[in-house]
């Protein structure tokens, strides 16, 4: 039985190297017995060249990278751009002939690995081949003299120091994308101006709610809210935190970021709901949408703040639109998300009993939908809050620009109590979601 | 062409296919000209056959079983009976209405109003209440709050959960959950029932009583239902009649009786052979014939008096025979009426039990 295992495993080994067999039958069986020593002369000699033979490429570039190391520090010495060149000289050689050594002992366990691998039949070939000796050599052309001379020769030609570069094309882009604003400023005034007009609409309502009502309504408002949603821990934790907004001066303006952190959460809703909903209905529209989101989530804020204002003039709408950028992805994927996690046998046996497609999104999805919609709406007001500073670079006043004042004015005590502030208004909102969410 | 002395079955499925994948079509066609085996449909349009060539009928009141293992595409069949899944080929009539000529309007209509349905890992809205749940296509249809919610107190009654309306299906164990799925594919008061593996997922015991719990229910609602299931004792304790399914057609269709005593093929052979026959096997089966008994006794049919030897019906079940026989020392006459029609001995009582492929 074991006879038949080893014939086997000795022909596979024969179909994989196609020569000198018997070195590495008997070093592989060295290897597996536990003897962790095997040296591979072959490899010591050849280096990079031996891993590219055999197709043992992550060894391959390690020995590269050492022998450039090694190279250089050879290079300089002969240069004579160091201090000592002949210790330098025998610092490089002792330093190559080490790593080719222990390139040498990695080798076998390498090579034995790829054999394990190649057994499993996830790769194509083993053994020696010409063609990739060929692309070994190549690569080291490629690699090894520009490196090494870069590196030891004492002055070297101006185009291998700096890329190439042509400050004209850079130059044009951006004159032509200035166009491209300006036309669109021009040609679309009347369309975001309406925009600004509607977003203005709702952020003076919630302005007007918010700074409008008496602070012990709005105080008293929002702790009856706390103990509804999340218990007697949030209310305490809410009092003080509001007392502490009092106290500090920060109330209207807290109520104010407030304001707008409502208003582009509010932004998010209308739009990242149909649009989650709609992606998770199409997946055609959802690929072409995630890297839409990625975008809109990766890019600094600050980028896009200058279309906004080139759009939108500066103040507050253009503030809450570059923040709903920011805040709505999560918005949109977690719709799509908690749409597409409902049990596909829930909507099957809807579909048995007569629902139409419409029945199916508010009387099963959606409302399975929930928690997932939440901890958008959680997210968005997060995200939305760490907008706050950035959007008062354009005159979105509140909380934020007092942060800004003091980054200004070098104010480091200021800054750190509006900063509290932002981070209680913060907390404030996510408790009272979290606690429905616990429910 | 209709024979008008039998009534419209209430389903029919003629010539049903369905081939999934993108080049459908042309693989179907491929089959019906070349004959393509299953894999070979898989290798050259890479294509998966889940129904072959189903046509049966089942009629009003019956309880017909569709038997076969996971990935003989008996799931994939009962869906076309509401078109949860279109088929590639075939009709599907459902009393009067073929259902795939319907537009979706209607076939919203037919789905809420005649035929309800049960799944196996139960589907209720985790989201709404155990009677809400079982409203659910009352709800779809616009009936208004009161009077559904009435209703479903009443289907709830039906499945003995009288009191659990108002507890949430998660409140519930598996099968109470099963019995909900039931009351709501019963709430609309369907004609036709599709239950897809109901009771597989639960444990045998319950199982066990939510099986009897359903013939007790269907010998009341008398309603026509389609019983797919795995477990070929379960479609002997439930079915009126079985088809057996195997690679998406069907190998048998028959009553349990014929289909333990004369198996198509060794398929069936194999999977009838370890079930008890003592409830499915009668006496009409196993006795010898009246006049064959009195040929090889040298009897004439005056000298018998039938008063001496213990008697039974036609359709008396193997467990009463023996029965019968512990009693008596007699062979056990067969009466059809008044007329004795057969005889069953003690040897010929044992080959039944023991069944005659054991026992020839």
């Amino acid at each position: 039985m074991s006879q038949d295992i080893n014939d086997n495993e000795t022909k596979q080994l024969k179909d994989f190297l196609g020569s000198s067999i018997d070195y590495y039958q008997r070093e592989f069986e060295r290897i597996a017995k536990e003897q962790k020593f095997s040296f591979n002369l072959a490899a010591v000699l050849f280096g990079p060249l031996w891993a590219a033979s055999r197709n043992v490429w992550a060894l391959f570039w390690m020995l590269v990278v050492a022998d450039v190391v090694a190279l250089v520090i050879i290079g300089r010495s002969l240069w004579g751009s160091e201090a000592y060149p002949e210790a330098s000289l025998l610092f490089g050689l002792s330093l190559l002939a080490l790593c080719r050594g222990v390139g040498g002992c990695l080798a076998n366990h390498f090579y034995r690995n790829y054999f394990s691998k190649w057994c499993t039949g996830q790769e194509q070939s083993g053994g020696l081949s010409a063609h990739r000796i060929g692309i070994g050599v190549v690569l080291m052309l490629a690699t090894y003299p520009l490196t090494v001379y870069r590196f030891s020769a004492a002055s070297v030609v101006e185009y291998l120091e700096t890329f190439p570069t042509s400050r004209d094309v850079a130059l044009k882009s951006a004159y032509w994308i200035d166009e491209v604003f300006d036309w669109l400023t021009l040609s679309l005034e009347t369309f975001f101006g309406s925009i600004t007009d509607a977003i203005r609409g709702v952020l003076d309502l919630l302005d007007l709610l918010l700074i409008g009502t008496p602070w012990p309504v709005m105080t008293l408002l929002l702790l009856l809210l706390a103990w509804k949603k999340a218990g007697w821990r949030v209310v305490v934790f809410t009092a003080a935190a509001l007392a502490y907004l009092g106290f500090f001066g920060f109330w209207d303006k807290a109520m104010s970021t407030m304001a707008l952190v409502g208003t582009s959460v509010f932004v998010c809703l209308l739009f990242g709901i149909p649009i989650g909903i709609l992606a998770a209905k199409k997946p055609r529209f959802n690929a072409v949408l995630t890297p839409v989101l990625d975008m809109m989530q990766t890019m600094p804020s600050f980028v896009y703040l200058i279309p906004a204002i080139a759009f939108f003039s500066i103040g507050k709408p253009p503030a809450v639109l570059a923040t709903v950028v920011f805040a709505m992805p999560p918005m949109i994927r977690l719709t799509t998300l908690g749409i597409q996690q409902v049990s596909p046998s829930v909507v099957e046996a809807m579909l048995a009993f007569g629902a139409s497609p419409r029945q199916v999104l508010f009387k099963a999805e959606l409302p399975l939908a929930v928690d997932s919609i939440m901890t958008g709406i959680n997210q968005s007001i997060m995200m939305s809050l760490s907008m706050v500073v950035i959007a008062a670079l354009i005159g979105a006043g509140g909380l934020g620009y007092d942060v800004l004042f003091s980054l200004q004015q070098l104010e480091a005590g200021k800054g750190l109590l509006a900063g509290l502030a932002i981070v209680l208004c913060a907390m404030i909102l996510d408790r009272i979601i979290q606690g429905r969410k616990k429910e | 062409m209709t024979n008008l002395s039998t009534p419209l079955p209430a389903i029919e499925c003629r010539n049903v296919w369905k081939v999934f994948g993108k080049r459908s079509d042309e693989a179907l066609a491929a089959i019906k000209s070349r004959g393509l085996t299953k894999e070979q449909v898989l290798e050259e349009f890479a294509c998966v056959v889940g129904v072959a060539d189903a046509t049966f009928q089942v009629r009003e009141g019956e309880v017909f079983c569709i038997m076969g293992l996971s990935g003989s595409g008996k799931s994939t069949l009962v869906r076309h009976i509401n078109r949860l899944i279109e088929p590639t080929a075939g009709d599907i009539l459902v009393g009067e209405d073929n259902i795939n000529a319907l537009n979706q309007q209607d076939l919203r209509r037919i789905r809420a109003e005649k035929i309800g349905m049960v799944f196996q890992h139960t589907a209720l809205l985790p989201h709404r209440n155990v009677r809400e749940n079982v409203a659910l296509s009352l709800e779809l249809r616009n009936m208004d709050e009161q009077q559904r919610l009435k209703i479903a107190d009443d289907k709830l009654a039906l499945v003995q959960l009288t009191g659990w309306g108002d507890r949430m299906p998660a409140e519930l164990s598996g099968g109470m959950q099963q019995r909900v799925g039931l009351a709501r594919a019963m709430a609309a008061d369907p004609k036709i029932l599709l239950m897809d593996e109901p009771f597989s997922a639960l444990d045998p015991l319950i199982r066990r009583q939510l099986q009897d719990q359903f013939v007790e229910l269907a010998q009341v609602m008398k309603k026509t239902t389609l019983f797919i299931t795995h477990d070929l004792d379960e479609a002997f304790r439930i079915g009126h009649r079985i088809a057996i399914m195997k690679d998406g057609a069907f190998v048998q269709i028959g009553t349990p009786e014929e289909i333990i005593t004369a198996p198509a093929d060794d398929y069936v052979a194999e999977f009838v052979k370890d079930i008890s026959r003592l409830k499915l096997v009668f006496a009409h089966t196993v006795m010898q014939p009246l006049q064959a008994y009195l040929k090889e006794h040298n009897l004439k049919a005056d000298n018998l008096d039938l008063s001496q030897y213990p008697t039974a019906a036609r359709d008396v079940d193997l467990n009463q025979l023996i029965d019968l026989a512990a009693d008596h020392d007699e062979p056990i006459v067969v009466l059809d009426g008044d007329t004795a029609v057969g005889i069953i001995t003690k040897r010929q009582l044992l080959r039944g039990i023991q069944g005659e492929s054991n026992g020839k």
